[in-house]
């Protein structure tokens, strides 16, 4: 989130889509229905199914799965050729004015330089003008047709009200009803905020989706403001830590990329000129990446060895690791052994019998849960394997419960928030944590001796949290602060890491966190004395304990609140210096007669906020162009390209065809039930609430199928078929597309074969494929057929 | 005196109070089993004190997807209390309706005679059981569990005439979205004031209850005219035979006195 | 030393005697929910819930104690029921008398059959009881499984047929037990003979045929007063 839960409350207009917070993040309802009572906002649900979130609407807009940047390209579209946008935001911050290079174009639903072959684009025209000096050329009138902005506008200019509905199936009136209401926020003190989770990202163009929200915000002014912004709601209560700190294969923490094995980071020299920007904020990076590494390796890193850079596990630059990449690794027998610490693949992952299959070539599987969940009785019958052919050993670890231990965890509005133990774990469980703890010292033990020089890495891998078998939690959090080598104390924050080896950090968008004054995560006061919802003393948000991210934008570019009703930060002329009730995002003495004074978003190169995405940001377009879902019942009507051409298409022969499979399906979650079930179906309480897997069906086409609710019926394509029980309901009503009726389906995925209550694995129907630039698999929007089970 | 305010225009349906009510009163989970919608199950139960109630239909062309959540409503003139042969429901201090453990003896009497049909009988325990406003609870200064967890603050707790001027203001802000909307029991003093009420966004029919929150007429006949009545007369034909009794002992001595 | 007539055979004396255990065993185990005061007596049921079970198989007993009888001698309990079931509206003036009489005075009555018009009354009341029970108790028996209106009704109807049942058998019992006049049927219900004496002045359209007549003592016709009682 680029604002936080509580900010919701300041917000005029929320447009909830490709989420349903009400059910999935109820805690969102606290502040949407504060903003709806006392504000009179309004909240419009753009959403396939209607859901208990679209119950409290006061726009509810149906949407074809996967259809989501048609339907947000016809909202710019319509804002810019009816000039609703917020003109002064537009033109002095974002990149609008900016010129693009003369060779770009987008063309047949292409942008320039595709290479088919590769199915990859070249990104060398996806860049700004520049005169002679190296500089962007602007027009800040907007006028010229080479500015981001005619470019943008031109773009668009082909989503019109009527394309987009036959695309999206909106009806029209609806849909025009959803864009003036939104559009309304562009009004000064005014703010509209996006909210979404996996209904927008997981998709074949799920980045592209998100990217399509922030244009419409910075066309709007949305963004730095109270009330406004993108905002992710997470899946899980700390997924957001879990990215902060470097999960995803491509990133280590802080979001800073992993090296590859290629010679542009072939050292820590070359990997740091290849990775850092010479302007915007990221020109800090040597400074994390150092003081990361001195983090990893302490003492042992040094100027001579290259921090240790050499240590660092190096991606294989034409190996996927993202998740179905590694399951087909897997697949093709290139891994020995999995760690499992809180995943269930066969009922969170997509393609479940695919994976079931992955998983007999593992040798060894290490699963840590708290209950036994269906992956680590992938072997099973049940599961639909034949137990005599899987070789693999499985190891269960009983794992703590989150009141079972203490640690911090990340809300989607980036609060890093302490938790302490409230009772001690069950039996033999153990923490993640000391679980690792105890690995990590088995492994250094057992490699002590080793002279090969492949072993370094864990031999000089700095661990020094105790030797029991508790890892010292305290010690970890302290690292992760960061600390001052030369003084052993802990930083004051990031802006004090250097790059020479004299500071260590683990994670620097986390430092300032726990300076010597001690853990501000374990903060709970309660003063807003904004009355904004920041209560800046609750916890700490990363970073620099900031609650409204680019809230230099919430000032108009003479440094005033853009409204009175909406100030976050300002400029104070006696002081020379930007104050308010939140930590400027933006350095604190830039003033007026710095050219950057106008440059709001500080993490960019050129600190603009971006409707065009130069450089390759995004792989597959500087621009979000609707391409039709992978599996899709229609032509794509926007151009002859039918996908995202830069997609990863892992089994092509497993596209599922419309004539066989019909209807358009989702995947999704309801409020009783977390994930992949286990922490849910194993408990009475939730177990009651949602008994049974079903699917849900609309009654028209439970009509032309002869079903009732409570009827099993076939759920079923080319990757596998399940029988569930249906669930007739008027909350789904077929679409118009293109003049033909289209029906969708919806199919709540935490059922598995294990606990409690139990039911079909929704995951075996979801196909495996990767969204272009973080290989999300598109749970959304995929083709089946149902039929009745007998 | 305090009261809890159910305000259903922003119930959002997720029912993390049906689990906060089974994890407060320490109930267990049910096994239940698809009933073709979301709710869990058609009606509450002993085990089961609240129930968010799920309606899907269209009003006028829109889709509307309402939430009921049934419990008790703690009223001040209690049925259930006035019909318990055993004294075994009382008022607490706070105004929860509660239940005595031990007197209750199971007899179903308090569901027949509630308006809203809400005690439910155990009847392998042969112990009536419903919502008890988490009396533990606010014995304690704590609120009840369903409108602590409440995300959206359509359960409110507090003082209850101030509750009652929130939802007074509450309905005529949502009758433009819902028409229909009203305060149920439309009447702050109705049933000798209930602890609970609620902003319906449907008729009180529309949930099942009935249209006017008031005593039974058939309980009010039973609780008024036979009960008494069940004391009355047979005390009154005792009273006969006592009279009687001494009247013919009278006269039987006489008659002996005349024989002497 | 009077002659005893014969007036209650066996059947009516088993239905008398089982109703009566049956019906007070119910009574008392329902007042438990009516009058506190009759609270020390629970620990004899087994408690409330013992009461309950109590309750049941007594309310089995009540039920079946008319229809075995009626099973043992169908004739009996029909003509009994027929003849209580009649009534003609001078039968009404019997009640002043009654009341009179009842607390010590003298009344003057017109001529009883068999049963007077007290008793005749108490048969009504008692059998119309006995129907109200036991459709009410059958809802009261399964009360969870029947809504609360039915529910509030049965109750009603229960309570009704507990008060004026109980109103009846109050005064039925004092003066069977203690009232100078009355007293002498007890015997009747215990042997099935009653004094002629008593026969004569209380009963005496009946009592003028069934007399004992000479050759023909055991042959009883029936009449408009009463009917054939045989010895089953």
């Amino acid at each position: 989130m680029t604002n936080h839960w509580i900010d919701l409350k300041n917000t005029d207009c929320a447009l909830i889509i490709g989420a349903n917070p009400f059910e999935n993040h109820p805690v969102s309802s606290k502040w949407l229905m504060e903003a709806k009572v006392k504000r009179g906002a309004k909240i419009i649900s753009v959403d396939p199914r209607f859901t208990r979130t679209s119950s409290k609407a006061d726009i509810y807009a149906p949407l074809r799965a996967g259809t989501d940047i048609a339907f947000i390209g016809g909202m710019i579209n319509y804002i810019l050729e009816n000039e609703l946008y917020d003109h002064e935001y537009v033109a002095n911050y974002t990149n609008a004015s900016f010129l693009v290079h003369d060779d770009y174009k987008f063309e047949d639903g292409l942008f320039s330089g595709y290479d088919p072959k590769e199915r990859k684009y070249d990104f060398s025209t996806w860049e700004y003008k520049k005169n002679e000096k190296g500089e962007i050329e602007k027009d800040p009138t907007l006028k010229h047709p080479r500015t981001v902005f005619q470019l943008l506008k031109q773009h668009y200019s082909r989503y019109t009200i009527d394309k987009v509905c036959e695309i999206t199936g909106t009806p029209k009136e609806i849909y025009l009803e959803v864009i003036k209401t939104f559009a309304e926020t562009a009004k000064r003190g005014k703010s509209g905020t996006i909210l979404y989770a996996m209904g927008g990202t997981q998709h074949s163009c799920g980045s592209q989706i998100v990217r399509s929200y922030a244009i419409l915000q910075l066309l709007l002014g949305n963004m730095g403001v109270p009330g406004g912004g993108v905002n992710a709601l997470r899946g899980e209560s700390n997924v957001q830590g879990s990215t902060d700190f470097g999960l995803l294969n491509h990133i280590i923490t802080g979001y800073i990329s992993t090296p590859i094995a290629q010679p542009e980071h072939k050292d820590l020299k070359a990997y740091l000129e290849k990775e850092t920007p010479k302007t915007g904020f990221w020109s800090n990076k040597p400074k994390f990446f150092i003081s990361y590494l001195k983090a990893m390796y302490y003492d042992k890193a040094t100027k001579d060895n290259e921090f240790g850079y050499q240590w660092l596990p190096k991606r294989h630059p034409k190996k996927n690791y993202t998740y179905i990449g590694l399951f087909e690794n897997l697949a093709k027998g290139e891994l020995e052994g999995m760690l499992l610490f809180g995943q269930n693949p066969i009922v969170g992952g997509p393609n479940s019998n695919r994976e079931r299959e992955a998983l007999k070539n593992l040798k060894w599987m290490v699963a840590v849960d708290l209950w036994m969940t269906e992956t680590m009785r992938f072997w099973t019958e049940e599961a639909g394997s034949n137990p005599a052919e899987v070789q693999t050993e499985v190891f269960v670890l009983p794992a703590a419960a989150s009141f079972e231990k203490q640690g911090s965890i990340s809300s989607s509005g980036r609060w890093i928030q302490w938790r302490w133990k409230a009772v001690e774990p069950l039996g033999e469980a153990k923490a993640d944590l000391d679980i690792i703890h105890m690995l990590a010292l088995e492994l250094k033990k057992l490699y002590a001796q080793s002279q090969r020089p492949e072993d370094e890495p864990i031999k000089n891998l700095y661990w020094d949290y105790g030797t029991g078998n508790e890892c010292d939690i305290d010690r970890v959090a302290r690292e992760i602060n960061g600390i001052d080598l030369t003084t052993g104390k802990q930083v004051e924050n990031f802006l004090k890491l250097a790059d020479d080896g004299s500071t260590l950090c683990g994670n620097w968008i986390y430092s300032g966190f726990y300076p010597e004054a001690g853990n501000l995560a374990q903060r709970r006061e309660q003063d807003d004395p904004s009355g904004l919802g920041l209560y800046p003393k609750w916890t700490y948000a990363w970073p620099l304990n900031r609650r409204i991210l680019y809230n230099r934008a919430s000032a108009d570019p003479t440094g005033k609140p853009w409204h009175p009703d909406k100030a976050v930060i300002w400029w104070d002329e006696n002081q020379k210096k930007w104050v308010g009730h939140d930590v400027p995002d933006f350095k604190p003495t830039i003033g007026p007669d710095d050219p950057a004074f106008v440059n709001p978003f500080i993490m960019q190169t050129d600190g603009k906020g971006w409707l065009f995405a130069p450089q390759g940001k995004l792989k597959d377009g500087p621009f979000p162009e609707h391409y039709e879902p992978w599996e899709s019942p229609v032509q794509n009507l926007l151009s002859p390209v039918q996908n995202n051409p830069v997609i990863k298409i892992w089994r092509p022969e497993e596209q599922s065809d419309a004539q066989n499979y019909p209807y358009v399906a989702i995947t999704y979650r309801v409020s009783e039930h977390w994930q992949a079930g286990a922490m849910t179906r194993n408990l009475p309480w939730q177990a009651e609430l949602v008994p049974e897997m079903f699917v849900e069906i609309g009654e028209e086409l439970a009509r032309e199928l002869g079903v009732k609710s409570g009827d099993e019926v076939i759920v079923e394509n080319k990757r596998g078929s399940i029988k569930v029980k249906a669930y007739v309901t008027k909350r789904m009503k077929p679409l118009m597309v293109n003049g033909i009726k289209r029906h969708q389906v919806g199919l709540p995925w935490h059922f598995g074969f294990q606990g409690l209550i139990t039911g079909e694995i929704a995951n075996k129907l979801t196909p495996y494929l990767g969204d272009a630039n973080t290989m999300i698999p598109e749970y959304k929007g995929f083709l089946v057929n149902v039929r009745r089970a007998k | 005196m305090n009261g809890m305010f159910i305000d259903t225009s922003l119930c959002v349906g997720c029912r993390g109070c049906m689990t906060a009510c089974k994890s407060w009163n320490e109930l267990p989970g049910e096994k239940t089993t698809f009933t073709g919608s979301l709710q869990s199950m058609p009606d509450t139960t002993p085990k089961t004190y609240t129930l968010i109630k799920f309606y899907e239909h269209e009003e006028n062309g829109r889709l509307r997807f309402d939430f009921f959540k049934q419990q008790c409503f703690h009223c001040g003139d209690a049925a259930c209390e006035k019909a318990c042969p055993e004294d075994a429901i009382y008022h607490t201090k706070e105004g929860a309706v509660v239940r005595n453990y031990e007197r209750c003896i199971g007899c179903d009497y308090c569901q027949k005679a509630c308006p809203f049909n809400i005690p439910r009988i155990d009847t392998q325990e042969k112990k009536m059981h419903k919502c008890t406003l988490c009396f533990d609870r606010l014995e304690n200064g704590e609120i009840p569990a369903c409108a602590q967890t409440c995300s959206p603050g359509a359960i409110k707790y507090g003082n209850r005439d101030e509750l009652w001027e929130v939802a007074q203001k509450r309905l005529a802000e949502v009758k433009k979205e819902y028409p229909k909307a009203n305060l149920y029991p439309s009447d702050k003093n109705a049933l000798g004031g209930t602890g609970v009420f609620y902003l319906l966004i449907n008729e009180p029919e529309f949930y099942g209850l009935p249209a006017e929150a008031k005593l039974k007429t058939t309980f009010s006949l039973w609780h008024d005219v036979v009960r008494p009545l069940g004391k009355i007369v047979p005390g009154l034909a005792l009273g006969a035979t006592v009279i009687a009794a001494v009247t013919n002992s009278v006269k039987k001595q006489r008659e002996e006195g005349h024989g002497e | 030393m009077s002659n005893k007539i014969f007036r209650f055979n066996k059947t009516m004396r088993f239905f008398h005697w089982s109703y009566i255990t049956f019906y007070f065993l119910l009574a008392i185990t329902g007042a438990f929910l009516y009058f506190d005061f009759l609270d020390w007596l629970r620990p004899l049921f087994g408690g409330a819930q013992g009461a309950r079970i109590v309750h049941r198989v007594a309310a089995v007993g009540l039920i079946l104690s008319p229809i075995i009888s009626f099973l043992l001698n169908p004739k009996e309990i029909w003509e009994t029921l027929k003849y209580a079931y009649s009534w003609k509206a001078s039968d009404l003036k019997f009640f002043g008398g009654f009341i009179k009489e009842f607390f010590g005075g003298h009344a003057h009555y017109e001529p009883q059959g068999k049963y007077n018009q007290g008793e005749k009354l108490n048969i009504v009341l008692q059998s119309l009881g006995w129907l109200l029970f036991i459709v009410s108790g059958i809802v009261l028996w399964r009360f969870e499984d029947f809504s609360p209106e039915v529910g509030m009704i049965a109750l009603i109807g229960h309570d009704i047929a507990f008060i004026f049942t109980l109103a009846y058998a109050i005064g039925h019992i004092y003066l069977s037990l203690f009232h100078p006049v009355t007293k002498p049927a007890l015997e009747g219900m215990l042997t099935g003979y009653v004094d002629e004496e008593y026969a004569k002045n209380h009963h005496p359209l009946w009592y003028n045929e069934v007399k004992p007549v000479k050759g023909e003592a055991k042959k009883q016709a029936k009449t408009k007063s009463g009917f054939v009682t045989t010895q089953k």
